[in-house]
């Protein structure tokens, strides 16, 4: 059975152009694909009406940022092998993304607080692929605040 | 049609907005069903499912098949290196 693991990322300044608040990349030696299956999208900074913009796309080559903590939703359940961990929320330099591949686009509120859950069977898929993933990038028109992102994934 | 997702948003007011999402069969993307939205989307016969309307996803592989070749391809990559002794 497959063990689930759940991470959270940022994005301390949002921006008018789409930058990565969370990237999950398969390791070098994924045996296993990774399913997507629960993410959060928030935004802390005090309360306005501004309007952010949330899309989830497929990425091949990792990007530069900081390190997130990845913890297994089971306790017990052995360490995720979900790679690229040092290098993954809050990101300065974009990870390289696939074309077209946009797998979720929705545009939130500041004030709303977003959550999104997969049907079984229905998970956003990541190949057991070298460092392929899936990254969240937000933007804003007029937010300069922080954005947050919880993910959770099964492999 | 059965869903293939579920969302729910909380404004600070304490209302929900819920809703729910179709998969693409090609590509796997979800997206949430707004009726009269005038976005196209498209219904594929061969796999029996939705599509996202993408151009790329008028012509039918079905996201698994497409999963399959982008393994493959990385098995392939993969035993090119160690034949040709490229891993240190």
């Amino acid at each position: 059975m497959a063990d689930r693991y759940g991470t959270i990322g940022n994005m301390a300044t949002v921006g008018t152009g789409y930058k990565t608040a969370l990237a999950i990349q398969q390791a070098a030696t994924a045996r296993t694909r990774l399913k997507l299956y629960d993410f959060i999208l928030s935004a802390s900074a005090a309360p306005a009406d501004n309007v952010l913009n949330w899309r989830i796309r497929r990425l091949t080559v990792a990007g530069t940022g900081t390190a997130i903590n990845i913890e297994p939703v089971e306790g017990a359940a052995s360490a995720a092998s979900t790679a690229a961990t040092a290098n993954s929320k809050n990101m300065t330099a974009e990870p390289t993304y696939t074309a077209n591949s946009e797998l979720f686009q929705n545009s939130i509120n500041q004030r709303a607080t977003f959550r999104w859950v997969a049907a079984p069977g229905a998970e956003l898929t990541v190949p057991a692929t070298n460092s392929v993933g899936i990254g969240f990038e937000v933007k804003s028109p007029a937010y300069t605040g922080e954005a947050e992102v919880s993910a959770y994934w099964m492999e | 049609m059965r869903p293939a997702g579920y969302f729910v948003s909380t404004d600070p007011d304490g209302r929900i907005t819920e809703g729910e999402t179709l998969q693409c069969v090609h590509c796997n993307a979800h997206w949430i069903v707004r009726p009269g939205s005038g976005i196209k989307r498209g219904w594929c016969l061969r796999c029996m499912g939705p599509h996202c309307g993408q151009a790329a996803c008028w012509s039918c592989e079905p996201f698994e098949k497409k999963l399959e070749r982008w393994e493959m391809r990385e098995r392939l990559v993969q035993a090119a290196r160690k034949t040709l002794c490229l891993d240190s």
